[in-house]
């Protein structure tokens, strides 16, 4: 186990253990899930196994992120610098890059190749496009990051669930609007889930193609430019889907956009769930105050954190976003959700019980204050 | 103006008013002043170009 010092003149020695660390390989082992489920159907010849992946994220990670429980401990902040300069956290988040694409090509494989049902077909584009959400995950911790080559990276993995347009949309778009009327990918209170995906999808492609118009036309260049960033990962998600479809027939076709819907939904669920009914107050500038932690709902369940790379230290995150996941922190009296994304993900897609266990937590960290809760636009 | 050089106080990206930005569209000499309005940062979005403090 690897321990951070650091030497301090006026105190003794500060360390800091991330008991974490290795934990966090538990990403690495996802893919298990969808191969595992196609292997053992091969072998067995019951597709009834192609339905564990789902069964595993929505039954058996909830039960075991109530076993496990929460984990609210920080690193120190004088130690964030050489813990998110310790290389061997973001060679995680890289390696699973190239997961993702095995992981589709041998479902495509099997799916064009195999003996398979409508309703096997079905399930495996289920588990895998559930899996491929989680690319966008991926995609969404390295391209918050400086670095260009974790830029590159984030497109890439992007083209799995064909979400090329995430990264300019979440970074550029969601971060500064987050927590207002204006931002798509924000839900109100009092939407619900199928009511805010028809708002965020195409709310957030639209964003996000303005936003690199807008760029590149300060530079006088066309939105078709091939310095369009969008561009490079649909282009990637393209090629991978004509390759598919030319390699394995037009069953492929049916198959893909099950799955590519699938990965894109994991992302409505979870902005869904992330700024649920929280609202950014106004300056007397008129513009909105800094993305402040309690405008994010936050969740320090262990399991569904560690294959999540952090994401449900949101809070954190929006306040900061180019902060290393391995580095997220957890404050008191944050807006905090009861369960990990996967119960959360499920009480959403029910909308009464969510306004039930919900909006009275909305009511609860406003203090009453309706001038704090993002109830849409409101009528002049 | 037009030789200055900014930093958002939240992630440190810089802006060097003589050099411009090739990414950002902005051509040498531009000031911060003439950004956008709606303009954010671009590494990090959660800060606008009042906010940037002056570094030299």
């Amino acid at each position: 186990m690897k321990t951070f010092t650091l030497e301090r003149a006026d105190a003794a020695p500060l360390s800091y253990t991330d008991k974490k660390r290795w934990l966090w390989l538990a990403s690495l082992a996802l893919p298990v899930l969808p191969l595992g489920a196609i292997a053992a159907t091969l072998a067995t010849g019951s597709e009834a196994w192609l339905v564990a992946p789902l069964v595993f994220f929505y039954v058996v990670v909830p039960i075991l992120d109530a076993i496990v429980g929460e984990d609210t401990s920080n690193p120190p902040e004088e130690l964030v610098t050489q813990l998110s300069a310790d290389r061997f956290y973001r060679y995680l988040t890289w390696a699973t890059v190239p997961l993702y694409f095995v992981t589709l090509i041998a479902a495509a494989w099997f799916v064009g190749t195999q003996a398979v049902s409508v309703w096997g077909i079905l399930a495996v584009a289920l588990a895998v496009g559930f899996y491929s959400g989680s690319a966008i995950t991926v995609g969404h911790e390295l391209g918050h990051k400086k670095e260009k080559l974790e830029r590159w990276l984030a497109k890439i993995v992007l083209a799995v669930p064909a979400y090329g347009h995430f990264w300019v949309e979440h970074n550029r778009g969601h971060h500064r609007d987050v927590a207002t009327p204006e931002d798509p990918a924000s839900s109100r209170f009092g939407e619900n889930i199928y009511a805010f995906a028809r708002r965020e999808m195409p709310g957030a492609l639209r964003r996000a193609w303005t936003l690199e118009k807008e760029r590149l036309a300060r530079a006088g260049k066309s939105a078709w430019s091939r310095e369009n960033e969008i561009l490079h990962s649909w282009a990637i998600a393209a090629a991978l889907r004509i390759a598919f479809v030319a390699a394995f027939g037009p069953v492929l076709i049916p198959f893909l956009l099950v799955h590519d819907f699938l990965a894109w939904w994991s992302l409505t669920s979870a902005n869904y769930i992330e700024h649920y009914g929280l609202l950014r107050r106004k300056g007397a500038d008129g513009k909105y105050e800094n993305p402040k932690p309690h405008h994010s709902w936050n969740s320090n369940h262990v399991v569904s954190n560690l294959i999540s790379f952090h994401l449900e230290r949101h809070s954190d995150h929006h306040a900061h976003p180019t902060r290393r996941y391995q580095a997220l922190r957890y404050f008191e009296e944050l807006p905090q959700l009861p369960g990990g994304y996967s119960l959360m993900f499920l009480l959403a897609y029910l909308p009464p019980l969510w306004f039930r266990v919900m909006n009275p937590r909305v009511m609860a960290v406003v203090d009453g204050d309706l001038e704090r809760v993002n109830f849409g636009p409101v009528a002049a | 103006m037009g030789g200055a050089i900014w930093r958002c106080p939240e992630c440190e990206w810089l802006y060097d008013e003589a050099r411009g930005d090739a990414g950002e569209g902005f051509a040498p000499g531009t000031a911060l002043s003439d950004f956008p309005s709606d303009w954010s940062c671009p590494d990090c979005g959660v800060r606008h170009k009042g906010e940037f403090e002056r570094e030299g």
